[in-house]
């Protein structure tokens, strides 16, 4: 396999990392899109122009990666060529996240084969139920496939993300490429950082992403209480305690491990919270604390669980990075320092990604594919 | 210069020194001092600022779960006090050298005591026979007022919050104690009532069982005294109680059956039924909701004999009486005509008609002949009195006016009481004529006005009332302030040959058939004599004549108010 990473230089002009010529041959490119670009109509056009064998999927993100720099403002891309690897493109499209199910269907339906062995997932990040995307996603794909990918970001506003498909970018968009036959060689990592404590609140007041009471107390009292100082620093400090949402376990939904939802808003009038994510009244919820040291060394240990007998050589292999942009909100300047965690772990590995609304990956316990929430979700590409 | 390993040196520096050291890196790869303490020292400062923020919450959180703890605690502790002062059963929770800790609402009421007066006192203290061991025991102990119960009780170690405590559960029994030992008084007693009644009782279930009897069962039936405990079934009872002595066969099997058939009844039945020895048994069955029946059996073969032997003595007497009677209807010619010959005779020497005799003889004539009138009328009497219990005298129906009778027999008993200065009164309604024995009435009046004059002393009164009921009953009353009668004596006046005798009627003459005759005489004509009297007041005689008497037509005016003559 061959990958070369790319940055946009303007509004159409790539630029190959390492200034070496387009790889025309590449199959498959992948590229995360400032959400300022809107529709990136002439970026996508261009990389079309340089890879013309190539499925291109973009996407808007909350911030781009590439190596351990975070990059705003701009797009990054990477292409990638196939020696004895199949790639296969899917699409699907929700108008309301009560689509996201069938849409997950659809996408399993189109890549489902003998020899798919993984999936790669860019998702519309708002107007979906990650959570019912992949178990609709789930339901044609043999379980030995490993499914990654994140959700598109709009930065940090939360209004519209796109995704394109060899085509300009556009809401309600889900791409997939499937990857086939026994050569590619597929690894994945996904940690946090976080840490859960106190006890387990009843979430007695909310409505979709809004919270108002836990245990029949306003919400944001609890939070101010537990802030002190740092309360004053509302919404912003309020990242150091994302909220855990802890589903009941439902054997209907994929919905039956917990969530974390990050805080983008106060309200002191009606003394709530509003989160990135519903919030399920009458579930329970548990406070999470992260330190930035703590988020940083998480990034390193998604690393650290996805290289373990990674067989291919550097050069030859990509790692995609998504992280969540709740992450990014807290790390702010020191950002880069969890890439550089992850850097410090991957050996050389050529890196890019975006920061997202939410990351796919098999979770650690059970292996299967889930909806993650601030998380440094890792897969790393390669043949043998 | 090198301040430190650089990577790759075997013992790796701290990630985050790392990442600092490669940011400070000239374009020689040397670090620059000063940009490294600058971010050395803003990591210490972050690192205390998460540091400060992990303690302020660790406390805020160790706060608050010790808070929900103990919310636990106490919501456990109510949650367990709720349920057990719910629990029907006395708890009482004590430390295991008895001290109490805590009593339910169950076990105040049962023994007396407050909870709160019980805690950190001995258990023995209210329960003084209780015994060291777990499982059941059963004791008696005092309430708080001195009223004694009786309590069933387990002790039973258990641990709360890991200290060992004993729990004692404690059942009141007293009521049901006494409630058992009324019950087996009451059981004796209907035992008692059972066993000594004449009847042989038997209740028999549905599957033909045998499930209670009386000690008379087995007499009546000729069992022996134990055969119910032995064969408590009714076919056994049958077999050896009502067929006995028979052989085997269908004769027997049928007389079974048959008495079977009549016990399983679906109604309330009473029969007498002969058993193979020839006695007879009235059995009286009666069925249970349930199914099966209870039975009651008499042996009245002696009874049965008794009245056998009654009903032909009664039979043989009423025969000979009405013999009698017959006798002296058809004897009436025989005893009347001799007396026709006295009296016309002595009548006709007392006037001497023949020619004169002595006065001496005359006088003895007008003797024979008041004899003879009194022997006459006496004889008259009798035979009509027997013709009527003969069934012989026929009723001379015509349309008669009552008051005419009234009036004329008035007359005729007018002089005797004027004579010993009686008054007589009558107040009367209108009387409708009625159809009855012209002679018969009269004879009916004169005998009770008679009776009221000879009973009254001088100066009594006799008053004469008729009523004309709505309904057409007419009924004539005649009041006098005579001797009057014991209540008890009253039924006998009516009797014939039963004149009440006592100190005030001694000297009064009579025959005694006066008031019989008057009620025979009313009786035929479909009427009714009363008589209200009282001892030393005086006597009322009712007649009442039925409505079918009184002629259509006349009892319209029944309602008119009472009128004086």
């Amino acid at each position: 396999m061959k990958s070369q990473q790319l940055r946009l230089q303007d509004e159409k002009n790539w630029r190959v990392e390492g200034g070496a010529a387009a790889l025309s041959e590449a199959q498959l490119v992948l590229a995360f899109m400032d959400p300022a670009l809107g529709e990136a109509e002439e970026a996508m056009n261009a990389l079309g122009v340089s890879y013309p064998q190539a499925d291109i999927i973009g996407c808007s993100s909350g911030g781009e990666i590439l190596g351990t720099d975070v990059i705003e403002g701009s797009a990054v891309a990477t292409a990638l060529s196939f020696d004895r690897t199949q790639t296969r493109l899917a699409t699907a499209h929700v108008d309301t996240n009560a689509d996201s199910f069938r849409a997950g269907q659809s996408l399993g339906q189109q890549l489902a084969a003998d020899d798919l062995a993984g999936l790669f997932v860019i998702s519309e990040g708002l107007q979906v139920n990650g959570c019912e995307l992949v178990r609709g996603l789930r339901e044609h794909i043999s379980p030995s496939a490993i499914i990654t990918g994140g959700l598109a970001g709009d930065g940090a506003d939360f209004g519209t993300t796109r995704v394109g498909a060899n085509s300009p970018l556009r809401p309600g968009l889900i791409a997939a490429v499937g990857f086939y036959g026994s050569h590619i060689r597929l690894a994945h990592g996904n940690a946090g950082g976080w840490e859960e404590f106190g006890p387990e609140r009843r979430i007695t007041r909310a409505s979709h992403n809004v919270l108002y009471e836990l245990d029949g107390k306003p919400a944001l009292d609890l939070y101010k209480k537990y802030l002190g100082d740092d309360a004053r620093d509302l919404p912003s400090s309020g990242l150091f305690f994302p909220l855990k949402i802890c589903r009941s376990h439902r054997e209907e939904t994929a919905e039956d491990h917990d969530a974390v939802r990050t805080i983008l808003g106060i309200c002191e009038e009606e003394k709530s919270l509003t989160f990135a994510g519903d919030i399920p009244q009458g579930e329970k919820a548990q406070l999470m604390m992260g330190s930035l040291e703590n988020l940083i060394s998480g990034a390193g240990d998604a690393a650290a669980s996805a290289i373990p007998g990674w067989e291919c050589r550097s050069e030859e292999s990509v790692a995609l990075l998504i992280s969540c942009i709740g992450r990014k909100l807290l790390l702010g300047q020191r950002t880069g320092e969890e890439l550089e965690a992850v850097a410090d772990r991957i050996n050389d590995i050529p890196a890019v990604g975006f920061y997202s609304y939410g990351e796919l990956s098999p979770h650690y316990a059970s292996g299967i594919c889930e909806l993650h929430n601030q998380t440094m979700t890792i897969t790393l590409l390669g043949e043998a | 210069m090198t301040h430190a390993p650089g990577p790759g040196s075997t013992s790796r520096l701290h990630p985050l020194l790392e990442r600092q050291l490669r940011r400070v890196r000239d374009e020689h790869g040397e670090p620059d001092t000063h940009e490294l303490i600058k971010l050395v020292d803003a990591a210490y400062r972050e690192n205390d600022a998460d540091a400060a923020r992990g303690r302020h919450a660790t406390k805020l959180m160790s706060d608050e779960m010790l808070k929900l703890n103990q919310a636990l605690e106490e919501e456990a502790e109510e949650t367990f006090r709720a349920i057990i002062s719910g629990i029907d059963d006395g708890i009482i929770l004590a430390t295991p050298d008895l001290s109490v800790e805590f009593a339910n609402t169950a076990a105040e009421h049962i023994l007396g005591y407050q909870s709160d007066s019980m805690v950190g006192k001995n258990l023995r203290r209210y329960l003084p026979a209780l015994e060291m061991h777990s499982g059941e025991q059963s004791l008696d102990a005092a309430h708080e007022d001195g009223s004694s119960l009786h309590l069933l009780l387990t002790l039973s170690p258990v641990s709360r919050s890991k200290i060992p405590h004993m729990i004692c559960i404690l059942k009141d029994m007293t009521e049901r104690r006494r409630h058992e030992q009324e019950l087996e008084a009451t059981s004796q007693k209907l035992r008692a009532v059972l066993d000594n009644v004449s009847h042989g009782i038997i209740m028999v279930d549905e599957h033909s069982r045998i499930a209670a009897w009386n000690k008379r069962a087995c007499d009546v039936l000729h069992l022996p005294a134990d055969f119910m405990e032995q064969h408590p079934v009714l076919e056994d009872a049958l077999s050896h109680g009502v067929v006995p002595q028979m052989s085997d066969g269908p004769r027997r099997a049928e007389l079974i059956a048959h008495w079977k058939r009549l016990l399983a009844s679906d109604e309330i039945q009473s029969f007498e039924q002969n058993t193979s020895e020839g006695r007879t048994l009235d059995v009286r069955v009666q069925p249970l909701p349930a199914g099966g029946f209870v039975a009651s059996f008499a042996d009245i073969s002696s009874r049965m004999e008794i009245e056998s032997q009654l009903r032909a003595a009664k039979e043989a007497a009423e025969a000979a009486n009405h013999m009698k009677s017959e006798f002296l209807a058809n004897m009436s010619h025989e005893l009347r005509t001799p007396l026709n010959a006295v009296i016309g005779f002595s009548e006709a020497i007392e006037q001497q008609i023949v020619g004169e005799v002595p006065e001496v003889y005359r006088g003895y004539a007008a003797d024979i002949q008041t004899s003879g009138h009194h022997l006459l009328s006496l004889i008259n009497d009798l035979l009509d009195l027997s013709k009527i219990e003969a069934g012989k005298f026929e009723l001379n129906e015509e349309q008669v006016n009552l008051g005419n009778i009234l009036n004329v027999c008035l007359k005729l008993v007018e002089p005797t009481a004027q004579a010993k200065n009686v008054s007589l009164k009558r107040t009367a309604a209108y009387l409708p004529p009625v159809w009855v024995d012209e002679r018969a009435m009269r004879q009916v009046f004169l005998n009770i006005l008679s009776n009221a004059v000879k009973f009254t002393e001088p100066g009594g009164r006799i008053h004469i009332t008729s009523i004309l009921a709505t309904g057409g009953d007419v009924t004539i009353s005649v009041t006098d302030t005579g001797i009057g009668m014991a209540p008890e004596d009253i039924p006998r006046a009516l009797q014939p040959f039963e004149q009440v005798s006592s100190s005030l009627t001694r000297g009064h003459a009579g025959t005694g058939l006066g008031l019989p005759m008057v009620a025979s005489l009313i009786q035929l004509h479909g009427g009714d004599v009363n008589l209200e009297s009282e001892l030393g007041e005086g006597t009322t005689v009712y007649i009442k004549l039925p409505a079918s008497r009184s002629l259509p037509g006349y009892v319209q005016t029944a309602d008119q108010s009472d009128y004086s003559v």
